[in-house]
């Protein structure tokens, strides 16, 4: 059996970057990838930030599809309001950007296995056993253990992590990458509605010409059976794309909840969107994901250093993720709550009064203080997420 | 009583597994299981799921058909 100091479960961001640093620092460490390529098939909307890819992994041409420079927000009446951004964006290749960071993770020495699914976990006195399936069955031992398994988040619950999530704290989204759907160029578009994603946006995102992500996301507790995601989408596309062919479906979930109360135990910590890290407000959550496996990668190293796996080892992992993202997802998911409960006569009101903001300074603050303008207590909570 | 995947339409995205009360739904790589001995039949995945791959539980095999 192949022995590790660290096993990280999912190549996405946060497991190839968690990875990479371990391997940087010397320590073996095995990445392990359920799909047979890394980064395909995507399951997301593929925007970032520009801050967290220059934080973490630079900036690669290879991986821009598109800049963004701004946002454009519909109200169901049409009504639009634009926010030109004090930060760059990048529409990503996914598939692209993930397959790199995990091969560079292995490129500095880590054992990147695909087609490799961790299954069972295994907990003994001073290591784990970790056991992969479908299709080969192989097991391996470990001191640590970072799960970065995404939304499914399976592994947790074997360690006596509950991650199940609320209907009302889950958005399931579909979207199309569609050729053919002309859109304003540099800019993302969010539309919101109850007719048009109930407890959720609808979004396109430039790839570049004439190609674009266009999805929704809604809240689990208003999807039913028939009125889906795919009802919504369909509906969507047929308004506003017509013409349009569909040259990738995208199904997912986002975590629009708190982030997991223990995101680190005894000899294991879990990072991504398995912690559940995604912006409960937005959805967004490959930068939360980089940070986390950046502070993951760097709790490991240091635990074993010490030579300690013990939870106390581990603690700082949490304390250093709810001091940079942590704390912050916290307090966007206070806001959530009372957003998702908008009427789209709430929305209207809170773009037509966007709309009068000169572009260049209108902020996500700015937005929620216009959303919330008669309610004292959201305001509070949102001055305290935004200027503390 | 438990619920039925829809191999034809179900394109994998684990959302259902994040939501399942139970823990019945469950992905082996990118296939979707179900424990029929943990399923309630609650229907939360019936009405999340983004592409209606999920459906409700019937006693009697024979009802699907005669609706047809």
């Amino acid at each position: 059996m192949k022995r590790f100091d660290v096993i990280v479960a999912g190549a996405g961001p946060a497991g190839s970057l968690a990875a990479r640093y371990i391997a940087e620092n010397g320590f073996s460490v095995a990445l392990l990838e359920k799909r047979q390529e890394v980064g395909s098939p995507v399951r997301c909307a593929e925007g970032v930030s520009e801050k967290w890819l220059l934080k973490h992994t630079g900036v690669e041409d290879s991986w821009i599809e598109a800049e963004v420079k701004g946002a454009l927000l519909r109200a169901p009446d049409g009504t639009t309001a634009v926010m030109n951004y004090s930060e760059k964006g990048y529409i990503l290749d996914r598939a692209r950007f993930d397959r790199d960071l995990a091969w560079k993770a292995a490129e500095n020495g880590a054992f990147l296995l695909t087609r490799a699914a961790v299954t069972k976990i295994d907990p003994h006195d001073d290591f784990f056993i970790v056991r992969t399936d479908h299709p080969v069955h192989r097991e391996f031992r470990a001191t640590l253990l970072i799960l970065a398994d995404g939304i499914e988040s399976a592994l947790a619950p074997q360690l006596g992590i509950r991650t199940t999530l609320a209907p009302s704290d889950i958005e399931m989204c579909l979207q199309y990458t569609l050729e053919g759907a002309p859109h304003e160029e540099g800019f993302i578009e969010m539309a919101g509605g109850n007719e048009i994603a109930p407890g959720g946006y609808a979004w396109i995102f430039p790839k570049g010409g004439n190609r674009a992500n266009v999805g929704l996301g809604l809240l689990g507790s208003r999807s039913m059976a028939g009125f889906n995601a795919r009802f919504y989408l369909d509906r969507f596309v047929a308004q506003r794309f017509p013409r349009a062919s569909v040259i990738r479906t995208v199904a997912g979930a986002v975590s629009a909840s708190e982030p997991l109360e223990e995101v680190c135990g005894e000899g294991f910590m879990i990072a991504g969107d398995a912690a559940r890290l995604a912006n409960p407000l937005t959805g967004a959550g490959i930068g939360n994901a980089l940070e986390s496996g950046a502070l993951a990668g760097e709790t490991a190293v240091e635990a074993l250093k010490a030579g300690s796996r013990s939870r106390e080892a581990l603690e700082p992992y949490k304390q250093k993720l709810m001091r940079s993202i942590g704390n912050t997802t916290k307090k966007f998911y206070r806001i959530k709550e009372p957003f998702v409960k908008f009427s789209d006569d709430d929305i209207i009101n809170m773009i037509r009064i966007v709309s009068q903001i000169d572009p260049n300074r209108v902020t996500v603050a700015g937005i929620l203080e216009a959303a919330f303008k008669e309610n004292k207590a959201v305001l509070a909570l949102i001055r305290k997420a935004f200027f503390s | 009583m438990a619920v039925r995947i829809d191999y034809g339409r179900c394109i994998s995205c684990g959302g259902c597994v994040a939501l399942c009360p139970q823990g019945a739904l469950r992905m082996k790589a990118f296939h979707l299981t179900l424990a029929p001995e943990r399923c309630t039949d609650c229907r939360l995945c019936v009405n999340a799921c983004p592409v209606g791959a999920l459906w409700p539980g019937v006693s009697h095999y024979g009802e699907d058909y005669e609706a047809l």
